[in-house]
């Protein structure tokens, strides 16, 4: 593969040559295999080093020449590969035959031309002393993604998972889910490699320089494509569904709406009487969706006024949260997610309702407000309803709308 | 009692140590001076001997006392003289133990 035509120190024109590394950048003795092996078909890396997995090499004579590859003392990053060695220890190495060259991840490469260069490493035991550094580097990102990528997001939602996957639907829950489990099982990975490299150096052992880079050489290409195609699709995914939410796309005015909902709504406290909308600015919509594991579910918000008799109206804010779910035992889960969503500062338990369903709790939520989640067979069902009394009392109790919710899922 | 890691130096730190014995030196100063004193047999590489200054430095059997440039000046400290004499000693002990392991063979011709 060619490349960009650039200036050369000398002003010489030298093209720059991309080849995708076949080994991860952890694979030390892969990595140095590679490099020696293409330098003998006369490319030699660059200090422009590696991105996105390829290297940029340029065209020289073909020649032996040693790659090493030396553990940094500070750590690499995603986002940039990070410093060079220490000045000392550059001179060190450059006047003992070895230049540095570049870095990638955790790893400075070295390179030397002269065919009787001393070792970088003479000593596998102070080696396998810099691998201990790294292993202990590569620790630390294990618990640093297990904490932000796991525990913060369970923590957050005191443990729910369920009702957020469904919001966000179950697909993208689990490509969501598929791509945390890939950033946190490749620090791993690298952490179990960094500690067998440490032990066979602990023994004594050198490391194999003559490894067979070319036996699995289609798997880290392939693999880095696929990882840079999923974030790539997962990072669209994500700025169009707050696009759609920014814009309430999904959102359907209640007005506008044509639908007949599986749940009992204000209008249905009073069949057959005045019923009607008081705009809000930010309610009276309804979202619709469709789920794999749940194939039907409504996010339910209206503020509405009916007149129950001549004299009383009822005004006041009517929301649901209703999902019917593949099975039974699913749905006394979303139940108890919807409880633990809401479990907060100032949330308590008011008890067990006997509204003739399977499962019906009252509780008050973070803001006060009463609230019920219902489940009756595969039917799961979170309501409130706040009544704008204006200084009289409510006209329904908690279990008589509470009731009526129940009997619409029965 | 088994030893500690510091307690317990290898062949090159050794000779690291043995080279700040001789005076305060840079470390292309104590690679030459290992190469020399061991007339090539030990060719200390710059990534094992980088470490090795690294880990005397935080023990603090080395202590900076010039830096000029890229270059590094460490002298040796009076703990790591002593790890230094400490070895030594040990050293000799294990060779004496070999003599009289061998005296008592019969077998006294690799001593000759």
């Amino acid at each position: 593969m060619k490349g960009v035509t650039w200036m050369s120190g000398n002003n010489e024109e030298q093209k720059t040559y991309y080849r995708l590394a076949p080994c991860p950048s952890y694979d030390v003795e892969g990595m140095e295999s590679w490099l020696e092996d293409l330098a003998e078909e006369g490319l030699f890396l660059t200090s422009d080093g590696f991105f996105c997995g390829f290297g940029f090499f340029h065209k020289e004579e073909p020649r032996k020449v040693k790659y090493r590859l030396q553990a940094g003392e500070t750590p690499g990053n995603i986002l940039a590969d990070g410093d060079g060695p220490e000045k000392e220890q550059r001179e060190i190495s450059e006047a003992l035959g070895w230049e540095f060259v570049v870095r990638r991840g955790e790893f400075y490469i070295y390179r030397s031309m002269r065919e009787d260069v001393r070792e970088m490493n003479t000593d596998p035991e102070i080696q396998a002393i810099t691998m201990k550094m790294v292993e202990k580097r590569q620790l630390s990102s294990v618990t640093t993604c297990l904490i932000w990528l796991v525990l913060y997001p369970l923590v957050k939602k005191n443990g729910a998972f369920l009702v957020p996957m469904l919001y966000m639907k179950t697909w993208f829950y689990f490509f969501s889910l598929a791509l945390i489990l890939y950033f946190i099982l490749s620090p791993v990975w690298k952490f179990v490699y960094y500690t067998k490299l440490r032990k066979k150096l602990k023994k004594g052992e050198q490391l194999n320089r003559e490894k067979d880079w070319k036996k699995k050489a289609w798997i880290q290409p392939v693999k880095n494509i696929i990882v840079i195609l999923a974030c790539c699709a997962w990072g669209c995914l994500v700025l169009a569904n707050i696009h759609r939410n920014v814009l309430f796309e999904d959102e359907i005015p209640l007005k506008d709406y044509t639908g007949n909902p599986p749940f009992a709504t204000m209008a249905d406290i009073a069949p057959g009487k005045t019923y009607e909308i008081r705009p809000m600015g930010y309610s009276n919509t309804v979202v619709e969706w469709s789920d794999v594991l749940a194939p039907v579910n409504y996010i339910w918000e209206e503020v509405a006024e009916v007149w129950v008799t001549e004299d009383r109206s009822v005004y006041g804010l009517w929301d649901v949260n209703y999902h019917e779910v593949r099975w039974p035992w699913m749905a006394k889960l979303v139940a108890k997610d919807y409880m633990r969503m809401d479990k907060e500062r100032d949330f308590e338990i008011i008890g067990e309702l006997d509204l003739g369903v399977d499962y019906a709790m009252a509780y008050i939520d973070d803001i006060h407000m009463e609230k019920i989640v219902l489940v009756h067979g595969n039917k799961v069902l979170q309501g409130t309803f706040h009544e704008y009394a204006g200084g009289q009392e409510n006209y329904f109790t908690m279990e008589e709308w509470a009731q009526i919710m129940a009997d619409s899922i029965k | 009692m088994p030893k500690k890691s510091m307690e317990l130096l290898t062949e090159t730190m050794f000779y690291v140590l043995m080279a700040f014995c001789k005076g305060a030196m840079c470390g292309i100063d104590v690679a030459e001076f290992i190469e020399k004193r061991t007339k090539g047999r030990i060719l200390i590489g710059p990534a094992t001997l980088y470490t090795i200054l690294g880990k005397f430095e935080k023990e603090k059997y080395i202590v900076e006392v010039q830096v000029e440039g890229r270059k590094r000046t460490y002298e040796i400290t009076e703990k790591g003289r002593l790890a230094y004499t400490e070895e030594v000693a040990r050293l000799k002990q294990c060779v004496e133990d070999a003599k009289a392991a061998a005296f008592e063979r019969g077998d006294l011709d690799e001593w000759k």
